[in-house]
């Protein structure tokens, strides 16, 4: 039985990171929205409910299902670095670091990518959607635990920037769980937007929905974050924000036949970190799993082997592909899946992470394998929504950017993406920093399909964690038969001996990370074979928060998912 | 303890149901301007729907609110009585129990219990907070688990009656979990009532009113009433008629071992609910945080006190109109002092210990029928408690299942089969009898500690009701745990007394503990002569509580809900 009850739905279901999330796309889906209104309503809401983990200046990678053309589509909603940005200037004046702040600021592209999956396959207004992310900016909303714990945690910095700490700490004293927690600013830049669209509302939805986002990306928000960059010395400009599109893009697909009927599962392309997981669905491939038992000690050690090579070869080979080659057909093959799983030594683990695959034609990046080991710092996260309706129409996407990596620039209430954490200020290195360029993202959302049968929407925050959680549920759903609910509270593992996604790329050479609830006995084997098992309490919000829906073609039901490691939930009709 | 659940807070209104269809209704009602009445009498009516299989929209719902402005605490006694022309001769004589089926009906009270409420303390019609439930009738909802569970376990008298079988055994099947489910039938019924409000002329007041009356006067009486006629059934349309409500005054202990003195209330006698205040009293005298959360010497003193209570519960409780109940006495300090002197450290009652003495009051003949093995789940109840922005509470057990009864055909509901909560036995306090109400389990709670915190809080489960709501309230006041980790919490259940459902089964000296309570420590239990079954973990066999909290200092609301059973909190 599960922690939780299992929702089921027949019309229309939403799973978010934060239960308030949940109740905007909700709504939407109550007022007649379809599945791209309700999950863009919920994910600019959680910019707002999660305002430590995302920003709704922040970024937000998409992928989605259109019924109505059965197409798989994703939208590449994350900025670039300022036209402005030298790299020698990290390397030399930084001393290779990507300092805290507007240093690290690109573009911020979740405006854009909500609003043009309005215009495209969204019915409602941006004010229809984003009045509940407004009211809750605006009136209001009680603190949860985690925000409680975020604002603790990073109170020194904080307090650092005057606008956030009016945010957060707004009697000079972190706000508590339970606590109400008013973003005026925010507020009023939302309501901004909805009131240039209205303005528009003549011209008709598309064009007003153009209205909304000129708002942001031309209007009074942009000067103000430009006006505050050129004042402190950051390098964003009214250029860069003016030319910021984000992108409909093809998916990257692997359709596999090693877990039961075939399915495809689709990520976004690699400005992302979301192949890494098709890579490990490869590698797997093919391998009985089911032999080995659940969580048993075969298992938890061929899955964290099979991620460590997978990461290591994120490492060497993925970066905006714009700037790199990206071998990507080639890493997420069977036959490169089938090489690598031969790599993988039962009795032994790697001692660190292990060095890339070869791949015909491609150059590997520089091994930063070379950083320095540092001990963890919990990576600045993430959320995730995902909605289906009626129509079969899904929505993944997994917003984010914290707040506390950059400060909030005053008078908008939002600390615009400072997802420049994840580039490297590394020559050669394919993340390496230049102007134009993105950042390697780890929000990631996925998306399985199975034809005529399932559409399975799936994601996470948890930075690294993210398709180490995300295949472990897949897994629990897809072979071991589980229901998402319970796929998502089973305890789960997570291997940290690769280059953290975020600056300053700390490497935790061999550690795997599990959740108390896993067997003592296993965690001693995994010590037998090498790995450094750290025991992580029996839940945690460490080993990420997934949220998913398993939506039956053939019965119409539609099965929820939503993660109580964090705040999320799920809900349905 | 990491809590399962999310904790939900709000700094406006909260509310936590037992269905969180209920829960998202209610929230909807607080967002368009309701209070707690209105978001409550809501959440009811959906669960007559959403859980139809134990709550009736034609049962039983005891309420108790709390009104700020007036600083009252109120209790509504939403139990119906049986027919006029009941008699314990016939029952005795005839069957020697209450028996499954048509007999068992008494007056329904919920229809009235709701539209009361509404009347005195809410604002909205009740075509507004009967929306939702017409929905999930009409449109159907996602079958649950636990509904699917229930009807399975009740398949057989599901097929008793043509009309339960239609609607709960679609293909002579329980319902595939997930598919809708719909109840057209009772759709038409509340819409009946919608539409008979609409067109009262007059003001709000009249509007209820009509709507009341075209359950107890109109045609849905006259159904009811013609279908008692035709299958032997004792239902007139003068009971109907005759029926309302009272409003009482609760039942109060104040608890001071948590340190601070909280008050504590619950519904009359014609329900168990001072049974807690019983249990409360009694352990009062305990110190039980030194004896550690779950600690063997903590759980055999609350099972001996639960004892004990029951035992006073199966002597003397009965509907006070009809019975001298010594309440007050029971719940006094001198009493509780000389029932602490029965419980032995060392030693668990192997039955239900002998209840109190109280000069010219006979307690009920020992009558019960023992059982063997473990204790089935109890045929059951859901739950609301809310909190609205002005400081209202509302906290309401409607109940009243659909698998003892015949659904009355064209109506949707099977009327208030909670005749199943009396006894076929001369003498016995709860005795069924012309006009007597049952001894009703569903018992709505509420804690107050003056200009510090409301807390209205309750739960499902029979005889675990007060039970859970015990060890909960302990986890919250003496344990500091937040109300999510108190209800998540591993809880244990005896089950020495006589079973409130007939037919009163007794499991002498029975404990049921949920597995996540160590084994040394059930282990020990068993040295000590309980019957320790270690059950499953997280089961809606150990009740599915329900609370709200509000810390009037700071304002902050907490709500917690039960994982056992699909209950959800939310509040913004």
């Amino acid at each position: 039985m599960s922690l939780q009850p299992t929702i089921k739905a027949n019309h229309y279901m939403v799973s978010a990171g934060h239960y308030l999330a949940t109740e905007a796309g909700y709504k939407v889906f109550e007022a007649g929205g379809n599945a791209f209104d309700a999950g863009v309503a919920s994910g600019i809401a959680l910019g707002v409910v999660q305002p430590d983990l995302v920003q709704v200046a922040g970024v937000a990678p998409i992928i989605l299902y259109h019924a109505a053309s059965d197409e798989v589509i994703t939208v590449s909603g994350l900025g670039w670095w300022p036209k402005a940005t030298r790299l020698e200037t990290y390397i030399n004046e930084y001393g290779g670091k990507i300092p805290v702040g507007l240093a690290r600021a690109v573009v911020p592209a979740a405006p854009d990518a909500w609003i043009k999956v309005l215009q495209r396959y969204g019915t409602m207004t941006f004010g229809e959607v984003a009045s509940h992310a407004m009211r809750y900016a605006r009136e209001g909303f009680s603190i949860h635990p985690l925000l409680a714990e975020n604002i603790d945690t990073h109170q020194d910095l904080l307090r650092g920037w005057p606008a956030s700490a009016e945010v957060f700490l707004p009697n000079e004293q972190p706000l508590q769980t339970g606590e109400l927690i008013i973003q005026r600013d925010l507020a009023k830049c939302i309501q901004y937007m909805i009131d240039e669209e209205t303005a528009a509302s003549g011209q008709g939805r598309e064009a007003a929905l153009e209205a909304a986002r000129s708002a942001f990306y031309k209007g009074d928000i942009a000067k103000t974050i430009t006006s505050y960059h050129a004042q402190n010395g950051g390098l964003l400009t009214m250029e860069d924000m003016a030319e910021y599109s984000s992108a409909f893009e093809a998916p990257v697909k692997r359709s596999y036949k090693g877990f039961g009927d075939p399915i495809d599962v689709y990520t976004c392309g690699p400005w992302c970190q979301g192949p890494v997981l098709l890579e490990m669905l490869s590698i797997i491939e093919g391998v009985e799993l089911k032999e080995m038992g659940y969580n048993s000690g075969d298992y938890v050690h061929f899955l964290t082997e099979a991620m460590k090579l997978a990461f290591a070869d994120r490492e060497a080979y993925i970066g905006d592909p714009r700037f790199n080659d990206v071998p990507i057909e080639a890493m997420v093959s069977a036959e490169f899946g089938r090489m690598r799983s031969a790599e993988i030594d039962m009795a032994k683990a790697y001692p660190e992470m292990p060095a890339p695959g070869q791949i015909a034609g491609a150059g590997a990046g520089p091994a930063a394998t070379s950083a320095a080991a540092a001990p963890s710092r919990m990576a600045l996260d993430t959320s995730y929504t995902c909605t289906v309706d009626k129509d079969g129409n899904v929505f993944s996407a997994t917003p984010s950017d914290g707040s506390y990596g950059m400060p909030m620039i005053p008078g908008t209430g939002m600390a615009p993406s400072s997802r420049g954490s994840q580039n490297w200020a590394v020559e050669g290195h394919p993340c390496s920093i230049a102007p134009g360029k993105r950042p390697r993202l780890t929000p990631s959302p996925a998306l399985a399909m199975r034809e005529g049968k399932l559409s399975m929407p799936f994601g996470t925050p948890g930075g690294d964690v993210q398709a180490q959680a995300m295949l472990q549920c897949f897994l629990n759903m897809e072979i071991w038969g589980m229901e998402a609910q319970d796929a998502i509270e089973a305890p789960r593992f997570a291997t940290y001996s690769f280059p953290n996604s975020f600056e300053p790329h700390s490497y935790e050479k061999n550690i795997l990370r599990m959740e108390g609830r896993m067997d003592e006995s296993v965690m001693e084997d995994m010590n037998d074979r090498g790995h450094k098992v750290e025991k992580w309490p029996d839940m945690t919000w460490k080993a990420g928060s997934v949220c998913a829906i398993q939506a039956d073609h053939e019965t119409g039901i539609m099965t929820g998912g939503a993660d109580a490691r964090r705040a999320s939930r799920v809900m349905g009709w | 303890m990491t809590a399962f659940q999310p904790m939900i807070t709000g700094t406006r209104y909260v509310v936590s149901a037992g269905h969180y269809l209920a829960t998202e209704a209610a929230m909807e009602i607080l967002e368009a301007g309701g209070n707690a009445i209105d978001a409550g009498v809501t959440a009811n009516l959906v669960l007559g729907v959403v859980q139809s299989e134990m709550v009736n929209i034609a049962g039983v719902a005891p309420i108790m609110v709390y009104i700020a402005e007036t600083n009252k605490v109120l209790t509504l006694t939403g139990v119906g009585p049986w027919p006029k022309s009941a008699s314990l001769d016939r029952f005795v004589q005839e069957f020697g129990e209450v028996p499954i089926g048509i007999l068992r009906t008494v007056v329904p009270a919920a229809p009235d219990a709701n539209i009361q409420a509404l009347r005195r303390w809410g604002t909205m019609t009740f075509g507004d907070v009967a929306k939702a439930a017409i929905r999930y009738a009409r449109d159907g909802f996602p079958m649950h688990v636990m509904m699917h569970s229930y009807i399975k376990d009740h398949v057989n008298t599901y097929r008793m009656w043509p009309e339960n079988r239609e609607i709960y055994l679609p293909n002579d099947e329980p319902p595939i979990i997930g598919k809708p489910f719909v109840q057209t039938d009772l759709a038409n019924s509340l819409q009946y009532m919608v539409d008979q409000e609409a067109a009262a002329s007059g003001d709000r007041e009249d509007g209820l009113n009509a709507a009341r009356d075209a359950f107890y006067k109109g045609d849905l009486a006259a159904t009811i009433v013609k279908y008692h006629e035709e299958n032997e059934g004792l239902m007139t349309a003068e009971d109907l008629a005759d029926f309302s409500c009272n409003i009482e005054a609760p039942k109060k202990v104040i608890y001071k071992n948590g340190g601070k003195p909280i008050d504590i209330y619950a519904c009359g006698v014609w329900c168990q609910g001072p049974v807690m205040l019983q249990m409360i009293k009694l352990l009062e005298g305990y110190d039980l945080k030194s004896m550690g959360h779950n600690s063997p010497d903590y759980i055999h003193t609350l099972a001996e006190a639960f004892k004990l209570s029951f035992a006073d519960r199966e002597a003397y409780y009965g509907d006070p109109e009809y019975v001298d109940v010594p309440i007050d006495k029971l719940l006094s300090e001198n009493y509780a002092e000389l029932r602490r002197k029965m419980i032995d450290p060392a030693h668990a009652w192997p039955e239900l210990p002998p209840a109190g003495h109280f000069p010219g009051i006979t307690p009920s003949p020992n009558v019960h029928t023992i059982g063997d093995g473990s204790p089935p789940a109890p045929t059951d109840t859901s739950y609301v408690g809310i909190i609205d922005k002005d400081g209202n509470a509302f906290s309401s057990n409607p109940s009243d299942v659909t698998f003892e009864s015949p659904v009355i055909p064209g109506t949707g509901f099977a009327p208030s089969a909670r005749g199943s909560q009396s006894w076929a036995v001369r003498g016995h306090a709860s005795a069924l009898g012309p006009g007597k109400r049952p001894r009703l389990t569903p018992n709505p709670a509420l804690a107050i500690r003056p200009g510090k915190m409301v807390m209205p809080f309750g739960t499902p489960g029979g005889d675990n009701q007060t039970q859970a709501n015990v060890q909960v309230l302990f986890n919250m006041e003496l344990f500091g745990m937040n109300p999510q980790e108190a209800i998540e919490a591993p809880r244990f259940m005896t089950h020495s007394q006589p079973d409130s459902f007939s037919p009163h089964t007794a499991y002498p000296g029975k404990l049921t503990a949920e597995s996540r309570i160590e084994e040394v420590t059930t282990d020990e239990l068993s040295n000590r002569g309980h019957h320790v079954d270690r059950i499953a973990d997280q089961t809606w066999k150990t009740a599915g509580v329900c609370v709200v909290r509000k810390n009037l200092e700071t304002g902050v609301i907490e709500g917690g809900s039960d994982p056992r059973r699909p209950s959800r909190a939310m509040g913004w």
